[in-house]
């Protein structure tokens, strides 16, 4: 049954780990010592190898194990993280259906951009710090998916933060670059705070975060104390997820949160590609499946996902539509159909959700590598305002992105248009407390979000590929050919975003075209939503009780009337952009942006959110920590802390100096005044004083002058030493009369 | 008042008063005559307290030697009588404070002991049998060659070796370089506190004016 | 009979003096003449206590004393005689050298 030794699972993170290890150890001292080439080859053949060895190992343990094998779990062990107490947190790795869908494609198309890199980085300086970053990435996004505890998930996701962070910083000595990847840092920061917080919500119900014990304790449904025990009045499920939820809106740039992503596109294209479209963003939707169980006991975080997902995918849709960055347009569209993977999420379509989340990663992927080519080939301009008619000049990187476009614009039969319908149709039909009200919205702001994505990416294609070249003639002549290195991942890409479709055929569409083909992903994600599935009453999760509903499917009318729509739609929009850009910007278009007046301003301007957060948050904390700075740090620690430490103990010094002059009769009147102090103390000590001299006489016969003299047969003799009420008797010499057995 | 007793606080009196006069005498040579004057009364004090033999080290050795090194010694330094009063005078404060501090611990001091001393001890010596040898050269003699014969050979290493050194410290430099003129070896040189110059070469006698410590120079020194 | 007391007087008076010309004299010379003084100072209690106990402790005592007083005599003269010849100076107040 097991055919694949356990260390696998294991070798999957450890292979891109050893990679990016290698590369950071040795990869500055290869690029100095070796010639400028080999050393190149070297990086990238580390780095590519370690990928591929992840990717070959993924693919082995999911087909060998999973496929053949019908092993559904397998849980790694790898050593026990923490123990504190009565806690106990594994360094656990669990391989289920749904993080097999993860690393598949994480580490299949982190291997086709790896592959990309080499072309795209070909001559950057920093190409071993490139490769250990990306390999550092797929570790870290491994890590993630493959966590069995969620603090491990959380280390990968902190891991892939940070690298996050540092690839858009990649080129940090471009100010505005290192600032974008702060950016991301700090929004990444404020949704970590709520993740790790959600964190702490959930262990003080399930007292583990194992995701096994967190299901355990969430399939008893209505009677599972994260309903039963409240937080502040709310139930535990609620605030845990409300604030995990958090921690999504900040990883997948979701609203409020969403405004790092856009500028994340200071970074090398392909870490775009990778990180900012295809792997790391998708993790908060990953997490929210992962943790349906609990997300489907909280039908309010359930109805604020969907609609935040809903109106983030309109809201950046508005604004892809005017950008002029090919880059730009494409973050946009990545917050769009991210917001789409959430609206499915929050509507309980789970399997749409990573669905979605799956071939977005494949057409998303081969747009940005497609727009890495374009800006490659136009000497790193990347405004659409001065390209056009490249087709001519890069036919594959132009087909291969026009595949893409249909795809994400779900046409038929490219694998958006599955992923995009099940999710309006889930949008639709799926039950919610806030039911028909949130399905009609959640539905209404997916399909006009869709119809500004097929505009909007139509557009970006018609005014990149089509039409004649607006830039300089300079750019034109001296055009980089396509190579293979960079083109054969975009056509794999372009071909998995063709195909990837078909493993969720609708049940309708096999009752209308006879074509009977199983929803492969449905069935295989089911142990993963059986939990929820289970739930009813207000924690119900699936179709809702509106007519549409035949044996636990769509009916095939309602079914067929929403990919007409949404299909319609697209075809429509995809029109009216060829139409308005097919030959650069034409006159309709600048009509239309007349006609809109404010409304493209808005859009042009991404609604001055970031101009927004700029003076309600940043100006404000900026000047709260000018405010710190100035009083706290300048003034109590430099000030009061370390300079008054410095000038108390100069002071000090000064004041010691006068007596440590090196004057020798100072030293002796000190040692005088010393010696009358002594006196003053003992001998103003009424004890002392009103001794008898008797007492004193008995003190002493014959002092023993310091063991000079021979004290044998010495009498023995008692010092009696009083201060105050306090009496202290020492008896000296041998055998001390009196005293039991005196001390010699 | 019987002859001894009269005869204590005449002495005790004399070397009190020379005590001052030395301290107080702006020559040096005259201080140090004051001096003698002070041991000779304290000597004649030690005969009332039955020490003879103390008494007559003290005139031997003190009044004696150690006086007659002094008054060598103030012949060869010969500073003025005046002293050097004019530089580095203290400030006003300080003088104040320092004179103040002086004043009130000394006074406190003999305070404290003067206090305690004639409450406790308003008492006389034993009485000694007629033929007791307490004091003389004799009785201390079979103390000091039989319980403290140990302290009293590392006092006799102790004085030689005082001797030595201060023949070394005080020769100049002239006698220590004419010593070591026939010093190869610059480890002995060094030990001569002459420093290490040259091999085999001896250190110009220029116009540095090294001190005599050894030191590599002390020019400019003057009045630190 | 001389009460041990006056002894003790004695040596408690010649003490004082000598520390006030240790520390109001400022000429080498004249320091070290006073400290000459309080050892004596203390001889002479030595001298009383021995008297007192009738023992000879306090005089073997005395005797060591004088021997050391007679060591530190010369170590400290050699020194004052290096002084002046480096310096044509004993004002122990300027003798900082070795402080820095």
């Amino acid at each position: 049954m097991n055919a694949v030794p356990t260390q696998d699972l294991l070798w999957i993170i450890l292979a891109p780990l050893c990679g990016a290890i290698f590369n950071l150890v040795f990869g500055r001292l290869a690029m100095r010592k070796l010639p400028d080439r080999t050393a190149r080859e070297v990086v990238h053949l580390v780095a590519i190898s370690a990928v591929a060895i992840a990717c070959f190992l993924s693919f082995s343990v999911w087909w060998d194990v999973m496929v053949e094998g019908g092993v559904r779990r397998l849980v790694q062990t790898v050593y026990p993280w923490i123990f504190s107490g009565e806690t106990m947190i594994g360094f656990d790795l669990l391989l289920d259906p749904l993080s097999a869908v993860m690393i598949l494609v994480v580490t299949g198309v982190g291997l086709l951009i790896h592959i990309f890199s080499v072309g795209y980085m070909a001559h950057d300086p920093d190409y071993h710090r490139y490769f250990a970053y990306l390999n550092l990435f797929m570790a870290s996004m491994l890590i993630l998916v493959l966590g069995k505890s969620l603090l491990v998930t959380f280390v990968g996701w902190e891991g892939v933060g940070l690298c996050s962070y540092l690839l858009i910083g990649f080129w940090f000595s471009d100010e505005a670059k290192a600032s974008a990847g702060r950016k991301a840092f700090v929004m990444n920061r404020i949704g970590d705070f709520g993740f790790i917080l959600g964190l702490f919500a959930l262990y003080t119900v399930v007292h583990s975060l194992d995701v096994d014990a967190i299901a355990a304790v969430a399939a008893r449904g209505a009677q599972s104390p994260l309903v039963t025990t409240a937080l502040w009045g709310v139930p535990v499920a609620t605030v845990a997820t409300l604030l995990l939820f958090l921690g999504c809106t900040g990883k997948s740039a979701q609203i409020p949160l969403y405004t790092w992503l856009p500028d994340a596109m200071a970074g090398p294209t392909p870490v775009s590609a990778l990180i900012h479209a295809a792997t790391m963003v998708t993790a908060g939707v990953y997490l929210i499946v992962r943790l349906n169980f609990v997300f489907a006991l909280a039908p309010l975080t359930m109805a604020i996902v969907a609609v935040v997902g809903g109106v983030t995918a309109l809201f950046a849709a508005t604004i892809g539509i005017t950008q002029f960055d090919i880059k730009k347009v494409l973050a946009y569209s990545t917050v769009s159909q991210l917001g789409y993977m959430f609206l499915a999420a929050g509507m309980g379509a789970w399997v749409a959700a990573i669905f979605h989340l799956m071939t977005h990663a494949f057409f998303k992927a081969c747009l940005f590598l497609g727009s890495g080519s374009v800006i490659e080939a136009c000497h790193h301009n990347q405004d659409i305002r001065t390209m056009g008619g490249l087709r001519k000049k890069m036919p594959i990187t132009a087909g291969t992105f026009f595949i893409s476009c249909l795809a994400i614009a779900g046409i038929f039969p490219f694998a958006g248009f599955f992923s995009k319908d099940e999710i309006l149709v889930g949008a639709y039909t799926y039950a919610s407390e806030w039911s028909p009200l949130i399905n009609y919205l959640g539905w209404g702001l997916g399909t006009v979000a869709a119809a500004c994505t097929a505009f909007y990416m139509f557009r970006l294609y018609y005014l990149t590929f089509e039409g004649s070249f607006r830039g300089d003639e300079h750019t034109w002549t001296h055009h980089v050919a396509e190579y293979p290195i960079m083109w054969v991942p975009l056509v794999i890409l372009a071909f998995l975003a063709t195909v990837a479709g078909f493993l969720g055929w609708p049940h309708a569409l096999g009752e209308v075209t006879g074509l009977h083909l199983p929803h492969v992903l449905e069935r295989w994600l089911e142990p993963v939503t059986a939990t929820s599935a289970r739930f009813a009453g207000p924690y119900y999760v699936g179709l809702r009780d509106g007519g549409f509903a035949h044996d636990g499917h769509v009916t095939v009318g309602a079914e067929m009337g929403f990919m007409g729509v949404s299909l319609g739609v697209a075809v429509v929009f995809w029109l009216w952009a060829r139409r308005l850009y097919g030959d650069g910007f034409s006159k309709e278009a600048e009509a239309w942006k007349a006609r809109l007046g404010k409304l493209y301003e808005a859009s042009l301007h991404k609604y001055w959110v970031d101009e927004l957060y700029d003076a309600v948050v940043v100006r404000p904390f900026k000047f709260l920590a000018k405010l710190c700075y100035r009083f706290f740090d300048a003034l109590v620690v430099d000030g009061v802390g370390v300079g008054g430490t410095a000038g108390l103990v100069g002071w000090l010094g000064d004041v010691v100096r006068v007596f440590h002059n090196g004057n020798v009769r100072r030293y002796l009147l000190a040692l005088l005044v010393g010696v009358g102090l002594v006196l003053a103390t003992v001998y103003g000590n009424p004890t002392v004083s009103s001794l008898e001299p008797s007492a004193v006489h008995r003190v002493q016969s014959r002092p023993d002058l310091g063991g000079l003299r021979t004290t044998l047969g010495a009498e023995p003799y008692r010092i009696e030493i009083g201060f105050g009420s306090w009496k202290k008797v020492i008896d000296l010499g041998p055998a001390a009369p009196g005293a039991a057995g005196g001390e010699r | 008042m019987t002859g001894a007793e009269l005869s204590f606080y005449l002495f005790g009196g004399l070397a009190v008063f020379s005590a001052l006069a030395m301290v107080t005498r702006k020559n040096a040579v005259v201080a140090a005559m004051w001096l003698i004057a002070t041991f000779l009364s304290v000597a004649a004090c030690y005969v009332l307290a039955q020490a003879t033999f103390l008494s007559a080290i003290q005139v031997i050795v003190y009044a004696g030697a150690v006086m007659v090194l002094f008054v060598f010694v103030i012949m060869v330094v010969d500073v003025d009588a005046t002293g050097r009063l004019t530089h580095r005078r203290p400030s006003r404060v300080g003088r104040l404070a320092y004179y103040g501090g002086f004043l009130l611990s000394a006074g406190f001091l003999a305070w404290v002991l003067v206090g305690t001393l004639a409450r406790q001890y308003v008492t006389f010596g034993a009485e000694l049998e007629p033929g007791s040898d307490f004091g003389t050269a004799r009785g201390l003699g079979r103390e000091i060659f039989t319980d403290y014969v140990f302290p009293f050979e590392a006092v006799s290493l102790l004085l030689v070796a005082a001797v030595i050194g201060a023949v070394v410290v005080a020769r100049s430099r002239k006698e220590r370089e004419h010593a070591a003129r026939h010093l190869a070896d610059p480890a002995a040189r060094h030990a001569a506190g002459l420093g290490t110059a040259a091999e085999g070469e001896i250190a110009p006698p220029g116009p540095s004016p090294a001190t005599d410590f050894g030191e590599p120079s002390a020019t400019g020194h003057r009045g630190i | 009979m001389v009460p041990i007391t006056h002894f003790l007087y004695l040596a408690i008076l010649l003490f004082l003096i000598g520390v006030g010309g240790v520390l109001l004299r400022r000429n080498a010379l004249f320091v070290l003449m006073s400290i000459e003084l309080m050892l004596n100072a203390a001889n002479v209690a030595l001298v009383a206590f021995s008297r007192l106990h009738g023992n000879h402790d306090g005089q073997v005592f005395a005797f060591f004393v004088i021997a050391v007083a007679a060591a530190e005599a010369a170590v400290g003269l050699a020194i004052i005689v290096a002084i002046f010849r480096s310096r044509d100076d004993v004002d122990i107040d300027d003798l900082g050298l070795l402080r820095d």
